[in-house]
């Protein structure tokens, strides 16, 4: 795809509006309390309370499942996280879907973003934003790619993407169809990440199914003397290959997925998406969750030549060999050894994996060991997203689950609820996680039909909560209301040579004897997207000793002595180098 | 003159008639000979004086019946031909069935019992046997969607035999449904509590449930009377696991590969602990002659490839500077 637009001084328009903003180009802002109350953190109880109607957030998905069962609806949406108008406070964009076939009279529903009122409620600016879209949307994922300073937005659809450009005055610019993007093949999740390090971002958009509409396939079952209409299974259909698309640097994309290598192997039924520096290279590699076919590991051969290492690096299947129906994925450091790991959700009776990073591009799968397996046995995972509700430095892992099939007690499959129990999964020092769900509040006692999920910290109170997309419901706003919290560092990265939001980079905060590694990431879980700043539980610490940041490139910079209980803004050019 | 020939002709006339009497009712006809020789339990000479009757007498279907329940242990294949001779319309009709359905379940040809007990579940959908023997061949024949309701309704017939919950659990595990093993398995060992095949099961499905302390129970209730039993241990080896205690996980299948130092699964279990304890080394010299053995097991396959993956690091940092 050759895009087109009018070439504009991206770099210039940077550095205007971060002057808007009142982000001067300063390392540490004044100290921002976060909280006000610190306690050890001994045997805390992690707790989540659903405010979302207190918050003023009215958002239903709508996906009515119809009498043929067409698959699409049955895939719902996510959630992003973004603060649109820099405010400082992350506001909430929720997917939406749509009926199939489309009511003919009927009025489309759209996806809807609520600003956030800096007061615990939200209000909705979809229309006055510019960003109501009549098709099923997928997943979003937020990041400043024409580094103007305000995060823009790319929505996958069951139909045509959409890129939002922001203006930076409270409203967005649909951009993609002036791209030349005009496709309308289903795609799924999406990831941004500058693949070439040329400080722009590019973006990696995973498709799934090959499906006409006009020709859409189903699938029934003869149950005894019934014939059911049921989703049908992706590994009996044809997939859409992932795309990859490269900035120019001034504003367009080329289609860069055969130059990428993409195209290098068949095209696999994709989900979700993780970017990250997954072999410590320097440069971004794609972790691709694909449904029912093993998944994909692109890893960067420099420049955005990808080669796929998922069977070598052993996470194409799980330990039994398996290509598993994986939905969502999270790239984290849970076991504190400086590597990322990566965690998949998957079908029901699957269990979740967890590609402990052995270094070197190896991965080993052991959720078995680290028990994050048996819990997860009877549950199909979709959305899932590591945080550290309890500021302890160590990554706890949400997981959304719900099932795809309606019907599973009709087809005898008695034990396969459609809709289920969310899981939380408490990290023990990272040695293995600990099954919590039913410590953590109300929330973890209902059935949901969970797929997106996202997380930030949107009350600014140093906690993490979460946001949760339900199938035809909805969604969850789960606020934090963890009461012996330790403390927590809120990091904020703005590269000037890198990207504007520095996605893509690495973060080891060395507090309390231990390095705590995190990343930027701009698209993540289950077609979500979790806010820009990057909240880190630093435990007891009073400070971290020292804060490394690896921009996109592999340009090292550190920072020492940095409080805790604060909101701080690295900007790459102002630390210690190397 | 006339009167003479008319004496001889009534003496030739009784005595023709006696001879017939004596023929017909004077000794007893070939079957109920058989019958007799059948109560004296000389099998042999019975089933010759059911082949002698119904040479008589083809339509005799009671007959070919029993005979064909003479022969079934020593010639199935005559004794199926006998029975399949018996019409529907014949009252011996589901008894026939019923024998065809024994004799080819014993010889195992699936087809033809099914269709014989399909026959008799249709004239007696209570029959508990029948329902049995249908549930038993489908679990056989690895048909647990069409075993399952069968072995239901044989539990609602008679909910006291233990070996029929057993059997409903087994069918769960090959529908792929391990965890609902459990609910059959309790009420087995509520029946037969010392019944060992359900409380290994049960161990087995409460491991893959996640329930690990109940499994625990169960593995050590096995190993209190089996000591050597591999996959008790073994389940029990997966609790430590589970539990996050991996060393114990190690010794306890080590202790399981001492009394089966074949045994795959033991193996596996084995080298998954080792590559998850950095030993890959040590996985990969105890997965190699393993997998030569089990070239195509996908789960070796990929066990392997990280061990060798794991071992290349290993020997890496052993060289290293």
């Amino acid at each position: 795809m050759a895009f087109t637009l009018q070439p504009r001084s991206a770099r210039l328009v940077s550095i205007v509006r971060l002057s808007v903003v009142s982000i001067a180009l300063f390392t540490l802002m004044a100290p921002t309390p976060l909280r006000s109350e610190h306690k050890p953190n001994v045997k805390t109880v992690i707790g989540f309370s659903d405010v979302t109607a207190a918050a003023g957030i009215d958002f239903l998905q709508h996906s009515p499942l119809s009498p043929l069962r067409h698959i699409h609806l049955y895939m719902g949406s996510g959630v992003a996280w973004f603060d649109y108008d820099r405010d400082g406070w992350p506001d909430l964009f929720f997917a939406q879907g749509l009926a199939f076939p489309p009511e003919p009279h009927g009025e489309r529903p759209s996806d809807q973003c609520f600003h956030n009122r800096q007061n615990g409620k939200f209000e909705n600016i979809t229309a006055a934003a510019g960003l109501s879209d009549d098709e099923y949307t997928m997943g979003a994922a937020a990041a400043d790619y024409d580094n103007d300073g305000f995060p823009d937005l790319f929505v996958t659809n069951f139909g045509q993407n959409r890129l939002y450009r922001n203006n930076g005055d409270g409203t967005f610019a649909e951009m993609w169809r002036t791209l030349g993007g005009n496709d309308r093949r289903w795609s799924s999740g999406c990831a941004w990440g500058d693949i070439d390090g040329d400080g722009n971002l590019d973006l990696f958009v995973v498709r799934y199914l090959k499906i006409d509409p006009e020709n859409y396939p189903t699938c029934k079952i003869k149950e005894g003397d019934k014939l059911l209409f049921v989703t049908c299974q992706p590994r009996n259909m044809e997939s859409e290959p992932d795309a990859l698309y490269r900035s120019r640097g001034d504003g367009t994309f080329e289609d860069f997925t055969e130059a990428g290598g993409l195209t290098q192997g068949p095209a696999r039924q994709g989900l979700g998406v993780v970017a990250a520096d997954l072999d410590e290279d320097g440069d971004i590699d794609f972790y691709v969750a694909n449904d029912t076919a093993p998944n994909n590991l692109w890893e960067n051969q420099g420049g955005g030549i990808f080669i796929d290492r998922g069977v070598v690096s052993g996470t194409a299947v799980n330990r039994l060999g398996a290509a598993t129906a994986s939905m969502g994925l999270t790239a984290a450091d849970v076991d504190g050894n400086g590597l990322l790991d990566l965690a998949v959700t998957n079908y029901f009776k699957e269990a979740n994996t967890l590609f402990r990073n052995e270094g070197a591009l190896v991965f080993l799968d052991v959720a078995e060991e680290i028990g994050m397996a048996a819990p997860s046995r009877l549950r199909l995972g979709f959305g899932i997203s590591s945080c550290d509700p309890d500021n302890d430095g160590w990554l706890d892992v949400f997981v959304a689950n719900g099932h795809v099939q309606d019907r599973a007690r009709e087809l005898g499959r008695n034990d396969e609820p459609f809709a289920q129990l969310p899981s939380f999964f408490r990290n023990q020092n990272g040695r293995r996680f600990q099954d919590d769900s039913k410590n953590c509040g109300d929330y973890f006692r209902k059935s949901w039909v969970g797929r997106g999920c996202a997380v930030a910290d949107y009350n600014r109170d140093g906690l993490a909560d979460l946001a949760v997309q339900h199938l035809n419901d909805r969604p969850a706003l789960l606020q934090n209301v963890t009461r012996t919290a330790g403390r927590s560092l809120s990091l904020e990265l703005i590269g000037t040579r890198s990207n504007r939001d520095g996605v893509g980079a690495t973060v080891v905060v060395r507090a309390g004897g231990r390095d705590l590694v995190r990343v930027r990431q701009a698209g993540t879980s289950y077609l979500s997207c979790d806010e820009e700043r990057l909240l880190i539980g630093l435990g007891t610490a009073a400070l971290a000793d020292k804060i490394t940041v690896r921009w996109p490139g592999g340009k090292r910079e550190s920072w020492a002595n940095v409080p805790a209980d604060k909101l701080v803004r690295l900007v790459e050019g102002t630390g210690e180098s190397g | 003159m006339m009167r003479r020939r008319f004496a001889v002709g009534a003496c030739v006339l009784v005595l023709a008639a006696g001879i017939a009497f004596a023929m017909k009712w004077g000794r007893p006809s070939a079957k109920v000979r058989a019958e007799r020789a059948v109560a004296a339990r000389r099998w042999t000479e019975a089933a010759a004086l059911y082949e002698q009757h119904l040479r008589l007498r083809p339509a005799d279907h009671a007959a070919r019946v029993a005979l064909g329940a003479l022969v079934k242990s020593t010639d199935a294949r005559r004794a199926v031909a006998l029975l399949e001779a018996v019409p529907p319309a014949a009252p011996e009709y589901l008894a026939a069935q019923r024998h065809i359905a024994d004799i080819t379940l014993s010889v195992g040809d699936d087809p033809r019992a099914q269709q014989a007990l399909l026959v008799l579940l249709r004239n007696a959908p209570d029959d508990y046997a029948v329902r049995l023997s249908l549930a038993e061949l489908y679990y056989r024949q690895k048909r647990p969607k069409e075993a399952l309701p069968q072995a239901l309704r044989c539990a609602e017939l008679k909910p006291d035999r233990a070996q029929t919950w057993l059997l409903i659990a087994d069918i769960y595990d090959d529908l792929g449904h391990p965890n609902e093993m459990i609910v059959p398995l309790h009420r087995a060992l509520e029946l037969d509590p010392q019944l060992a095949a359900a409380h290994l099961n049960l161990c087995y499905a409460l491991v893959w449930s996640g329930a690990t302390a109940e499994g625990r129970q169960e593995a050590e209730w096995c190993l209190a009377r089996d000591p050597a039993g591999v996959a008790a241990r073994r389940l029990l080896a997966m609790c430590e696991r589970d539990e996050g205690r991996p060393e114990e996980a190690l010794v306890e299948i080590r202790r399981a590969l001492q009394s089966a130092p074949d045994d795959l699964e033991c193996r596996i279990v084995e080298a998954q602990l080792l590559l998850f304890l950095h030993r890959g080394n040590e996985a990969q010299r105890r997965l190699q002659p393993l997998l030569a053995r089990h070239p195509d097991d996908r789960r070796l396959q990929t066990l392997a490839a990280r061990a060798a993956a794991a071992s290349d690091r290993q020997d890496a940092a052993a060289t290293s500077p």
